[in-house]
């Protein structure tokens, strides 16, 4: 069925049968949020105030956004209170920000990770390696992890054991949280002393992936760029306006709710495992051809796809809902 | 069946003759592009189109070369929105004097351009691609998708 409503969506969007082909392929793959009428609607009047040049909206932001986090019905977020926040261009700067602070160690994540990291580390001969049995955490690296983790949607079951080994080792970490208010049943423990960052961005559960809204959170020992900048409201003003928006009408947990109960159905009916992530789920073999081969090849990175989980994006399934809900009926039709 | 074509180099009115298997579409002055809304049924179809009253004197040769002719070329055709691009190829032209020429869109001398296709086009875009380029094998199921999608919108849009 999910092959049959892949070609409904596309078919929906051009009549073309080429251009359908091309994103059917596409279709159960990325990460991007759903882009919700209503919020794109509350987005498009903000803009119409026409005040975005206050710097009163980048503190607005940052003061509300931990509080806003810790309303999060279904997860909770242990430690946040020991740093300090910082308003960041979407998670990005808070990683280079993090690549620049620990440029002399070695990088290491582990398969699966944002390639983001990898084509960095690869681009800027940078030491990395990916962190395995073979290869495992050692004194003199620096780690990216993220919790919810990248390749499936859902809370790693080692992330404990994980920071305990890089807190022994004298590890910094940076804990990318960008899934983190689009997922449910996560606990995010931040209290390890190795833990040197935490990211967080709103690009996952709004439609604002190109306003690059996030906030870092780091030690308050942590003085950088990104540091500077944000003492001195040198940053943007209207995402941070748009930001505050969002989580000043939107609770921390409402795309969970929103949509919670529409991936678990449609997994059910397509046979997959829902992630932690709302947006995510994870196929087995059958759903190989929506695997990372086509990011892989985006990206220029020259891994086995096999590496990978076959993570699904549910977004247009989202976006679509009311085809999945015809097409779920006209099953026993002969259409 | 929407059936679109487009000519070029179009030298001294050329008179021609547009058809889909029987049916005329069109008999007069060549024009750059016409644009044809008709019922063809599913199946075997032909496009033909007719070079006619082309005379001697429409040539004219200046110390054994052709310095004028009466001639048009087809350079598109499209087919309830695809445009056929290489597989127009698979024509051919039938001179009135007996030559066949395979893959010739020129209209030089009287005769008929042929192109054998199947309707729903589509179909046949596809088979002939992967036939000629076995690099497709997914094309009928894909199709197939298509095909449902499409009546499944026309569900949607019916209720």
């Amino acid at each position: 069925m999910h092959k049959q409503l892949a070609w409904a969506i596309a078919a929906n969007h051009s009549e073309d049968f080429f251009h359908c082909r091309d994103q059917v392929r596409y279709l159960y793959q990325g990460s991007r949020a759903v882009q919700d009428t209503n919020i794109m609607h509350n987005i498009n009047q903000v803009l119409d105030t026409k005040s975005w040049q206050n710097s009163m909206h980048l503190d607005q932001f940052k003061a509300n956004f931990a509080p806003w986090l810790l309303q999060h019905r279904s997860n909770s977020v242990i430690g946040l209170d020991q740093y300090c926040a910082n308003f960041s261009a979407g998670t990005t700067q808070a990683f280079d920000s993090f690549y620049f602070r620990w440029r002399e160690r070695r990088f290491r994540c582990f398969v699966g990770e944002y390639f983001y990291h990898i084509k960095t580390w690869i681009n800027n001969n940078v030491d990395w390696s990916f962190v395995t049995e073979q290869d495992p955490l050692t004194a003199g690296d620096a780690l990216v992890i993220s919790m919810p983790f990248c390749d499936t949607g859902s809370a790693p079951a080692d992330y404990q054991a994980i920071i305990d080994q890089c807190t022994a080792l004298n590890i910094p970490v940076l804990v990318d949280a960008c899934y983190y208010v689009i997922s449910g049943g996560i606990k995010l423990d931040v209290s390890a002393k190795c833990i040197d960052t935490v990211a967080f961005s709103l690009s996952k559960a709004f439609p604002v992936g190109n306003l690059r809204i996030g906030i870092r959170y780091t030690r308050p020992s942590t003085a950088d760029g990104q540091s500077l900048h944000d003492s001195i409201n040198y940053n943007n003003t209207m995402s941070a306006q748009i930001g505050f928006m969002l989580i000043d009408t939107y609770s921390s947990d409402y795309v969970y709710n929103k949509y919670r109960q529409q991936q678990l159905e449609f997994c059910n009916a397509v046979n997959l495992d829902a992630s932690n992530c709302v947006l995510f789920a994870v196929g087995n073999d059958s759903w190989n051809e929506y695997n990372r081969r086509n990011l892989l090849q985006q990206y220029q990175l020259s891994f086995d796809p096999n590496l990978f989980a076959n993570r699904i994006s549910l977004t247009h399934v989202f976006e679509n809902w009311p085809l999945f809900e015809l097409l779920k009926n006209e099953t026993t039709v002969n259409i | 069946m929407k059936l679109q074509l487009t000519f070029d180099r179009i030298v001294d009115d050329p008179q021609c003759k547009i058809l889909i298997n029987q049916h005329t579409l069109y008999e007069g002055v060549t024009q750059s592009e016409y644009t044809f809304n008709l019922a063809v049924p599913v199946g075997s179809c032909r496009l033909t189109i007719v070079h006619c009253d082309k005379k001697s004197e429409h040539t004219i040769v200046e110390n054994g070369i052709i310095v004028r002719d009466r001639s048009f070329e087809l350079v598109k055709c499209m087919i309830d929105g695809y445009d056929l691009q290489e597989l127009i190829w698979l024509s051919r032209f039938v001179a009135d004097h007996g030559e066949v020429y395979n893959s010739c869109l020129f209209f030089g001398p009287n005769g008929q351009f042929q192109l054998d296709f199947e309707n729903p086009v589509l179909r046949w875009i596809l088979r002939s691609r992967h036939e000629r380029d076995n690099n497709d094998p997914q094309w009928e199921q894909d199709f197939e998708y298509y095909q449902q999608a499409c009546k499944l919108l026309q569900l949607t849009s019916n209720k």
